[in-house]
C-alpha cells in the first residue's frame, strides 16, 4: 500500500523527495477537503499525511472521521498543538494525560 | 548539440565587439553592496527593487501566476536565460562556439527535467514550468519534447547528436545513469572545445573548466565518501578529465577523516579547511567549493581584457547574482537566519 | 428499586436470578480486570506515542529546515524536476495485531530509507543539499510509519477502554443492583406468600377444629340419645 501526502502549496514537495508519489498539492480549503475525500475512498492508501495546521482548520467531524480511521489511518504532523487525540484521551480515561 | 568538430578560426579572433558588449551587460549586474542591504528586506520590498532592474520585465510578466518567493524564482530564471541567448546572439565564430559550448549546460538541465517529468508522468504544462532555455534549445523545441508521450521518443528526437549514445543508456528502471551519461558528455565536450582553442586566454579558460570539473569531482567524494559507499560505485559517478582525476579518483572509497587529511595542501584547501570537520554538512563545503570557483572565475576575468575571459566572468557573474537573490528570497520566505543566508551568497 | 419488569415471583425465578447475580459479577470481576489491563497496556502504547510524536516533532522540523535550504541553494524548479526521477516509492503492510481482544494495526514499511545513488536522480548534476533534503524526509517517513502505528493502536486502546469502562459500570451499578433488586422483590413476594398460606392454613385449621368439634358434639349428642331410649 501506499502513503499520500495532501498540503497547501508546495508544502508536500519534501515528501516527493522521499518517494512518495500520492503527493498533492491544493491551493484552497474546498480543493483540500476534496482531495482527503478522494484519497479517504482510495483503497491503495494506507497512510494520509496532512499538515496539523490543515488538519486543525478542517469541520470537526471531518476531523473527527479522519482522527477515528485506521484505513487509512491519517496523521497530521506540524509544530501546532493537536487537540483531537488529547480530547479523546481525556474523555475515556477521565484524565488529561497527553501532554 | 551536434557531433563536436573543433571548427578553426580565422586569426585574429575577434573578441573586441563581444567583450564592449559584455562590458556593457556588466553594469547592469546588481552591485554586491545590495545583497547586504537585500538581507535587511521583505520579500515584497526585494522585488519592489528588482522591478527597478533588469528584471523588471520578467517579474510584470509572471506576477499574474506566481508571487512571493517564486515569483522571484521564477522571474530570475527566465531573466537568465533571456541574458544567456541574448549573448549567444551577439557573439560570432570563436566567443560564440565556446559560449554555447558552456551554455548547454542548460541543455542538459532541460533535457534531463523532460525525461523526469516524461519518467513520473506529469504534464507537458507541469514540465514546462520547471524549464530554463539559456541555452542551445529553445522554448518552442523544448515544447516539443516535453509533448511528447514516451521518454523513448523523447530520446529518438536526439538521434543523430552526441546527446543521442547518452540517451541510449536508458534502461527503463532508472534516470540516475542517463543523468550522470549527459553530464560526463557535457564536461568532456568542454573540456575538448576549450582545450582546442588557440587565442589568448584559452589556456585559462582550460584551466577554469578543469578546476570546474575537478571541484564536481571532490562534491561527489564529499557525498559519497560521508555516505560510506564503495568506491568502484562512487568511480562511477566521476567526471573523466579535470586536473586531479588520477588523484580524486584513489580517494573513492577512503574513509571520511582518510578523505579529509588527504586533501591539505591542495590549492582549494584554504576555502573548506575550517567547515570539513566530520559532523559538519556537506553542501556547506559544497557551497565553499562553488564559491571557490566563482571566485576563481572572477580571478581570471580580468587578465586578458580581449578575450574569452571577460565573458566567462560575466556568464559567471549573472549566474551567480541569480543564485544570490533566489538564496535570499527562498531563505527569508524559509525564515532562515541572515547568518545562514549570508553564509550562502558569493560576493 | 428497580425491579426487572415482568419477572414472576416464583421460588425458580428466584434461584435462577441468584444464579445470574453470580455470573455477573463475575463478568464484572473479569472485565474489571481487562479494564485495568488494557490501562496499563495503555500506559505502555502512551509512553511510547508520546516519545515518538515528540521525535516525530523533531523530525518533521529538520526536515523542512533542509528542505529549505535546498530550496534556496538549488531553487524549487530544481528540486521539483529531482524529485520526478524520484524511482522507488515507500510501501507499507498494514497487518493487525491482538492486545487483549483489542485489534490494532502493525504497519511495516518497506523501501523507504535509501542509498543516494539508489534514488534514481544523477549524483553529479545534483547536491548535497538535496540529498540531505531527500535524507531527512526518507526519516522524517518511517518515523511517520512509526508514528501511524502507535497513535492508532493507542486510539484503538482508549475506544476499548471507554466501552469496557462503560460495560464495568453498567453491570456495577445498573445490572447487578437491578438483579438485586428483584431477588428481593421475589423474596418479599415469597415471603408474604408464604404468610398468606399461613393464615389460610390457619383459618382451615380453625374451620376444621369446629367442624370436628360440632361432629364430636353431635357423635355425644347421638350417643346421650341412645343411652336414653
Amino acid at each position: 500500500m501506499q502513503i499520500a501526502v495532501i498540503g497547501r502549496g508546495d508544502s508536500v514537495i519534501g515528501f516527493t523527495l522521499a518517494g512518495i508519489r500520492k503527493a498533492y498539492e491544493t491551493a484552497s480549503e474546498d480543493e483540500l477537503i476534496s482531495k482527503i475525500e478522494e484519497v479517504m475512498a482510495d483503497p491503495e492508501v494506507g497512510i494520509l499525511v496532512l499538515s496539523q495546521s490543515d488538519f486543525n482548520a478542517l469541520p470537526s467531524r471531518l476531523r473527527g472521521t479522519l482522527t477515528d480511521s485506521v484505513k487509512p489511518t491519517v496523521i497530521a504532523i506540524g509544530t501546532e498543538q493537536s487537540t483531537e487525540m488529547r480530547e479523546k484521551i481525556k474523555r475515556a480515561i477521565g484524565v488529561d494525560l497527553w501532554k | 548539440m551536434p557531433v563536436l568538430r573543433l571548427p578553426k578560426f580565422g586569426k585574429p579572433v575577434k573578441y573586441a565587439y563581444i567583450t564592449g558588449r559584455v562590458r556593457a551587460m556588466k553594469t547592469k549586474l546588481i552591485p554586491h553592496e545590495m545583497y547586504q542591504r537585500m538581507l535587511g528586506m521583505e520579500i515584497p520590498e526585494i522585488t519592489r527593487y528588482l522591478e527597478e532592474t533588469q528584471y523588471k520585465e520578467e517579474i510584470d510578466l509572471m506576477a499574474k501566476d506566481h508571487s512571493g518567493a517564486e515569483l522571484v524564482e521564477y522571474a530570475t530564471f527566465a531573466n537568465l536565460a533571456k541574458t544567456y541567448r541574448k549573448l549567444l546572439r551577439v557573439s560570432i565564430d570563436e566567443p560564440e562556439f565556446l559560449i554555447l559550448e558552456y551554455l548547454r549546460r542548460w541543455d542538459i538541465w532541460n533535457i534531463k527535467t523532460i525525461l523526469r517529468g516524461k519518467f513520473y508522468g506529469a504534464s507537458d504544462e507541469e514540465i514546462m514550468k520547471y524549464l530554463v532555455p539559456a541555452g542551445e534549445l529553445d522554448q518552442e523545441f523544448l515544447e516539443g519534447l516535453a509533448k511528447k508521450e514516451k521518454i523513448e521518443e523523447v530520446i529518438q528526437a536526439f538521434d543523430g547528436t552526441d546527446y543521442y549514445e547518452a540517451l541510449t543508456q536508458y534502461d527503463g528502471q532508472m534516470l540516475s545513469s542517463v543523468e550522470n551519461a549527459l553530464d560526463k558528455l557535457y564536461y568532456f565536450r568542454m573540456e575538448r572545445a576549450v582545450g582546442g582553442t588557440l587565442s589568448v586566454g584559452g589556456g585559462l579558460l582550460l584551466k577554469y573548466v578543469r578546476k570546474e570539473i575537478d571541484v564536481k569531482n571532490l562534491v561527489t567524494l564529499f557525498r559519497m565518501n560521508k555516505a560510506g559507499i564503495e568506491a568502484s560505485v562512487i568511480q562511477e559517478n566521476l567526471l573523466p578529465g579535470g586536473k586531479l582525476h588520477e588523484e580524486l579518483s584513489r580517494m573513492a572509497g577512503q574513509s571520511y577523516n582518510e578523505f579529509v587529511r588527504g586533501l591539505e595542501g591542495y590549492p582549494f584547501w584554504g576555502a573548506i579547511s575550517d567547515v570539513v570537520a566530520e559532523g559538519g554538512s556537506v553542501s556547506r563545503i559544497e557551497a565553499r567549493l562553488r564559491a571557490y570557483l566563482v571566485r576563481y572565475a572572477w580571478a581570471i576575468s580580468n587578465y586578458h581584457p580581449l578575450s574569452i575571459l571577460p565573458v566567462l566572468g560575466y556568464i559567471v557573474s549573472k549566474d551567480t547574482e541569480v543564485s544570490n537573490i533566489r538564496k535570499i528570497v527562498r531563505g527569508k520566505e524559509a525564515g532562515l537566519s541572515a547568518e545562514l543566508i549570508e553564509e550562502q551568497v558569493v560576493s | 428499586m428497580a425491579v426487572i419488569r415482568g419477572t414472576k415471583p416464583t421460588r425458580a425465578v428466584l434461584i435462577a436470578l441468584k444464579r445470574r447475580i453470580k455470573v455477573a459479577q463475575m463478568g464484572h470481576n473479569l472485565l474489571k480486570m481487562k479494564r485495568d489491563g488494557l490501562m496499563i497496556e495503555f500506559f505502555e502504547v502512551l509512553t511510547q506515542a508520546r516519545t515518538i510524536r515528540q521525535e516525530l516533532v523533531e523530525d518533521f522540523i529538520r526536515a523542512e529546515q533542509s528542505l529549505n535550504m535546498a530550496k534556496a541553494t538549488e531553487g524549487a524548479l530544481a528540486i521539483k524536476s529531482v524529485a520526478f526521477a524520484l524511482q522507488k516509492e515507500p510501501a507499507i503492510e498494514l497487518e493487525s495485531r491482538n492486545i487483549m481482544g483489542v485489534v490494532v494495526p502493525k504497519i511495516t514499511a518497506d523501501s523507504v530509507q535509501k542509498q543516494m545513488f539508489e534514488r534514481g536522480y544523477g549524483i553529479i548534476g545534483t547536491s548535497a543539499a538535496i540529498d540531505d533534503a531527500a535524507d531527512a524526509y526518507e526519516s522524517l517517513v518511517d518515523k511517520i510509519v512509526t508514528a501511524a502505528e502507535v497513535e492508532t493502536a493507542l486510539i484503538k486502546l482508549v475506544e476499548d477502554i471507554e466501552a469496557t469502562k462503560r460495560r464495568v459500570n453498567a453491570l456495577e451499578f445498573k445490572v447487578i443492583p437491578d438483579i438485586r433488586d428483584t431477588v428481593r422483590f421475589i423474596g418479599f413476594a415469597l415471603e408474604e406468600m408464604e404468610r398468606d398460606n399461613l393464615v389460610k392454613l390457619k383459618m382451615l385449621k380453625g374451620k376444621a377444629q369446629r367442624a370436628e368439634k360440632a361432629a364430636e358434639a353431635a357423635k355425644l349428642a347421638e350417643a346421650a340419645k341412645s343411652k336414653a331410649a
